[in-house]
């Protein structure tokens, strides 16, 4: 009867990770999901499996995609540029016009907007650790946005750049890498 | 990573309790539920609280990844040991006519280094993740 009951909180469990989509509570259930399994393997003696189970599945794993997720949540902005485009206007002036674009961008998916100048050995460093979200460059006279294809980011920025003549988004395929 | 102080205080709490059931689940992997694996995988989760509470790592990663290295050496060797008492690999060096006691070292000695390496592998796991993480310094 227990595990008959236990089986059915798992179903639903196993749907409500597929339909949601933040993904902290996709993490806590997945815990739960674990925990669940766990508490099955016992009823249905297995005690070595259960203890396996509940270290790794719902304390171990977790974790590990907790740390993933933040990490995804800065969005790093690589720049060769040397005017004000960019500028975050902290010293009085008016902030540049891409970075209100992307300001605006970040605060839409609630990412952290790293801004990096080119130029320096940081940049380089943070480019060979873990590839930039999007470079920034000036050719003839206009802004180039260069950024992965893939995401559904770009999708958003493409839209908020129409309105923009002389900006434009470069889309590079997902295996082109930099290096 | 900035968390909440009743996170770090229970992380705090917990951590000695949560080192000493994997040890004694290893210890007693023979004669009850659980064993190398599973104790090695309670240390390694013990190993993640006490990150929480301190906030940093503490092991540096290179030597963890030695010492793992070791440990499966060891493993093998210590399993090697019934080819010179019984004249054949991988089982227990200790004559099948020893009392119970005696005849127990042998998976007491092969659960604990078999947990030791999963807690150093799982341990090493989470650093390599760990160290990616922060981006400006």
């Amino acid at each position: 009867m227990l595990d008959i009951l236990l089986l059915l909180i798992v179903a639903l469990i196993a749907v409500a990770i597929v339909v949601h989509t933040d993904l902290f509570n996709i993490v806590i259930l997945y815990s739960i999901f674990s925990l669940l399994c766990a508490t099955l393997y016992l009823v249905y003696m297995a005690p070595d499996v259960a203890l396996a189970e509940a270290a790794i599945g719902s304390a171990f794993v977790p974790m590990i995609f907790i740390v993933a997720i933040s990490k995804q949540r800065e969005f790093i902005v690589l720049s060769r540029l040397e005017d004000g485009f960019l500028s975050a206007g902290s010293d009085g002036s008016r902030p540049g016009r891409g970075y209100v674009i992307l300001k605006a961008l970040c605060r839409q998916y609630g990412l952290k907007l790293v801004l990096c100048p080119s130029g320096e050995e940081k940049a380089c460093r943070i480019l060979a650790r873990s590839s930039a979200d999007i470079f920034v460059y000036e050719e003839d006279g206009e802004y180039i946005m260069e950024g992965k294809g893939s995401s559904l980011i770009m999708e958003r920025l493409s839209h908020m750049l129409i309105d923009h003549e002389d900006i434009s988004l470069v889309l590079t395929g997902d295996d082109e890498n930099y290096d | 990573m900035r968390l909440s102080s009743l996170l770090v205080n229970i992380a705090r709490f917990i951590f000695p309790f949560m080192l000493m059931f994997g040890l004694y689940v290893i210890l007693y992997g023979d004669v009850s539920p659980g064993g190398g694996f599973q104790g090695g995988a309670i240390l390694a989760s013990a190993y993640i609280t006490a990150y929480i509470a301190r906030g940093e790592r503490i092991f540096e990663m290179g030597s963890l990844v030695l010492l793992e290295k070791l440990l499966y050496v060891l493993i093998v060797a210590l399993a090697l040991v019934s080819v010179f008492t019984k004249g054949e690999a991988f089982t227990s060096f200790i004559p099948p006519l020893e009392p119970l006691n005696v005849r127990r070292l042998f998976l007491i000695a092969m659960n604990m280094l078999i947990g030791f390496k999963v807690a150093l592998g799982l341990t090493s796991l989470f650093s390599a993740f760990v160290e990616q993480e922060s981006v400006d310094d």
